[in-house]
């Protein structure tokens, strides 16, 4: 199935695409996460913490909703489905 | 430390009085937005016209203001607002504040008008009134150049000539591009002609314990930079936040008729207008820019304001707008507000050319935009009708109140659309001033991952992570409006506070170190936060006797009647039964009645602390 992940800043930045399509068998958001960091190991202490977390600043959106827990993480996710990857962050 | 004066100044008579600041009241309110709340609430006589010499004026720092506290640089300028004709308070940066308490003030009032132009002229314990007049008639940059050129090196805060022509948004500036923005205090200072403050100082600042505040600084500054969010701030700034908006369909958009707009607003694009990243006094975050187009900014407000909110798609005309009104010394989240307003009731057929003096109105059109900013300074022309703000409804019909974004008759402030954020929508509804995101954006809402256990030990039991669910979010509002409030009073800015980015900016704890190191007061983290809740209580109690009660607590028509366009915020709209009853839990939680009053009680508390 294909899944399209796609970066906004600073995650763009890093991964110097805005977005990249990848054929899995099958996915949740973390097994997604940990397959991009493994291709880009840049991405990875921007994207995990210390004890190997989802760091909590990085918002994942899959189609239209927000990840809001880390049980959501582990959800399988279907073909065609669309994760935009963002930093939490308000200001004025 | 706790040796700075009040400086009270009677601009009719001439008269400079100096004054102690009782402990008692450092204590109750600490500075800033808290002493100045309990000043105006003493001074102030309800009803007074704010555009009349009876209005009260006063520019507070804050308790850490001028120390090494980080970004620790700022003050309050409060007064009863001419825009929203009830409380107006406007929080501002830069280099000024420190310079005052340099010179021997943490507060100055201002009371009567003068009878010509003047300026106040602050240096080492010294109030002069001095003559402005070859300074009236001029804007912000020119005036501040002007006067450098005349006195030598100083700090200033000034009005436009949208001051001196009581434009109902006429800011308050400092610097190139630092403003207190909100609530026309700009054009208070023009009602009084009162030009400028010019400070001058040289008395240091003596810390209780130097060593210790010094390991403490340092500490903190380890920290805020050891975060994800503050490398990413001190390269680009807020314009950061406009793709992820833009992404969730969460920009104000052509009056927020629609709320998506084009990429080329991104800040990737924006950076190639940036010459590079500048910080206020005392700051490690450095998040503002100076732009190559000979000023500074843009911030993501401005790029919602006067840019998608606008029409306006080209970003160097967004970067030239904000310039513009930054120059003129007017509001960029009102100016963005009311231009939009005006082009829609134009689109509608609402108001005509009879009106406009002619200018065909539309959304996208930069120099009409131009000259309409202009002509606003000024009062010329229709300018004249856009700058009464919301007051324009005596002009446009009540029916445009229908397509106004504001409350309490104060434009919105920020470029989000809070439709989708629910916790978004509630705290602009409350926020003491109007329609402003800077009382109580809880922005932790946006951490949508943040961890149950996380939430609960901040917030407390039972809010839920939907950011489109009401369920808690009145305990959401109530922290985050708490601990804003008590860092306005410190001077500290909010970029750099726990539940505006991140969860693990500064906290209570943090305040307490660095009050104790600095002035040697202790206080407890309940203690603290029992400051910012006397500061929601007086202002609220202001704005009561102002005539202020729950039928003001709500949002624009269109947020609750219309639902979102676009993107992942498609189909959210504010249900107003939901909205109601998250708006008496926070009532309750704040110790009001259903009518969001103060308990009279409270009230005989509050007026008790002299």
């Amino acid at each position: 199935m294909k899944v399209t992940v796609r970066f906004l800043k600073p995650y763009r930045d890093i991964v110097g695409r805005n977005e990249i399509v990848l054929d899995v068998k099958r996915a949740s958001v973390r097994s997604i996460l940990k397959k991009m960091c493994v291709e880009i190991p840049e991405l990875r202490k921007e994207v995990f913490d210390e004890r190997g977390e989802v760091e909590v600043s990085l918002n994942v959106i899959v189609n239209d909703k927000p990840v809001t827990s880390t049980k959501e993480l582990d959800k399988a996710l279907k073909d065609g489905d669309v994760l935009t990857l963002f930093m939490a962050v308000s200001g004025g | 430390m706790l040796n700075r004066k009040l400086g009270i100044i009677d601009l009719s008579k001439g008269k400079v009085d100096i004054q102690d600041v009782p402990l008692s009241l450092r204590r109750a309110y600490l500075g800033g937005r808290g002493l100045n709340i309990y000043y105006l609430y003493e001074m102030l006589k309800p009803r007074t016209n704010p555009l009349g010499p009876d209005n009260v004026l006063i520019f507070g720092t804050g308790f850490m203001t001028g120390t090494l506290a980080p970004s620790s640089g700022r003050f309050n300028v409060s007064a009863k607002s001419p825009e929203s004709m009830i409380f107006g308070d406007t929080n501002c940066g830069g280099f000024f504040a420190p310079e005052l308490r340099y010179a021997g003030f943490d507060r100055l009032i201002f009371r009567g008008k003068a009878k010509k132009p003047v300026y106040a002229y602050v240096t080492d314990g010294t109030i002069e009134i001095k003559d402005a007049s070859p300074y009236w008639g001029m804007d912000t940059l020119e005036a501040q150049q002007a006067i450098k050129k005349d006195i030598g090196p100083c700090e200033i805060a000034l009005c436009g000539v949208a001051g001196e022509k009581l434009v109902r948004f006429a800011n308050i500036r400092t610097g190139v591009k630092n403003a207190g923005g909100r609530c026309g205090m700009g054009a208070v200072m023009g009602s009084k002609n009162l030009k400028a403050i010019v400070a001058s100082g040289t008395m240091g600042i003596e810390m209780e314990n130097p060593e210790k505040m010094l390991e403490t600084v340092e500490r903190i500054k380890g920290e805020l930079l050891g975060t994800k969010i503050a490398p990413i701030l001190g390269s680009v700034g807020t314009p950061l936040l406009y793709e992820v908006s833009n992404a969730f369909g969460a920009i104000r958009t052509k009056n927020s008729q629609l709320n998506a707009w084009t990429d080329k607003l991104n800040a990737d694009v924006i950076h190639k207008f940036v010459e590079k990243m500048i910080a206020c006094s005392s700051c490690f975050m450095h998040c503002r820019h100076r732009n190559t187009l000979g000023g500074e900014g843009p911030e993501y407000t401005a790029l919602g304001l006067v840019g998608a909110n606008i029409g306006m798609d080209r970003p160097e005309d967004v970067i030239v707008l904000q310039n513009i009104c930054n120059d003129l010394g007017l509001d960029i989240s009102s100016a963005g507000t009311i231009l939009a307003w005006a082009f829609e009731l134009y689109q509608r057929g609402m108001i005509d050319k009879e009106m406009t003096g002619g200018l065909e109105l539309k959304f996208g059109d930069f120099e009409l935009a131009k000259n309409l900013l202009n002509m606003i300074s000024r009062r010329k022309g229709f300018g004249n009708i856009l700058a009464e703000s919301t007051q324009a409804v005596k002009y446009f019909g009540e029916k445009s109140r229908d397509y106004l974004i504001a409350v309490k008759n104060l434009p919105q402030s920020d470029p989000h659309d809070v439709r989708y954020m629910r916790a978004f929508a509630l705290g602009i509804a409350t926020s003491s001033r109007g329609a402003d995101h800077l009382r109580s954006r809880p922005t932790l809402e946006i951490f949508f991952k943040l961890p149950p256990e996380v939430k609960e030990q901040i917030y407390g039991k039972g809010v839920s992570p939907d950011p489109t669910s009401f369920e808690g979010k009145e305990k959401v509002v109530y922290f985050s409006d708490n601990i804003f409030a008590t860092i306005d009073c410190l001077g500290i800015c909010k970029f750099i506070c726990h539940g505006f980015n991140s969860p693990h900016f500064l906290k209570y704890s943090h305040f307490r170190e660095l009050i104790l190191y600095s002035s040697g007061l202790k206080f407890s983290e309940e203690e603290l936060t029992n400051v910012g809740k006397r500061v929601i209580d007086t202002e609220r109690m202001f704005n009561v006797r102002e005539g202020v009660s729950r039928k003001d607590d709500t949002l624009p028509k269109r947020y609750f009647d219309d639902p979102s366009p676009l993107k992942t915020a498609k189909g959210h709209h504010i249900d107003r039964e939901q909205f109601a009853a998250a708006l008496s839990r926070y009532y309750k939680l704040r110790g009001w009645d259903n009518e969001g009053r103060v308990s009279k009680k409270r009230m005989r508390e509050i007026e008790a602390i002299q």
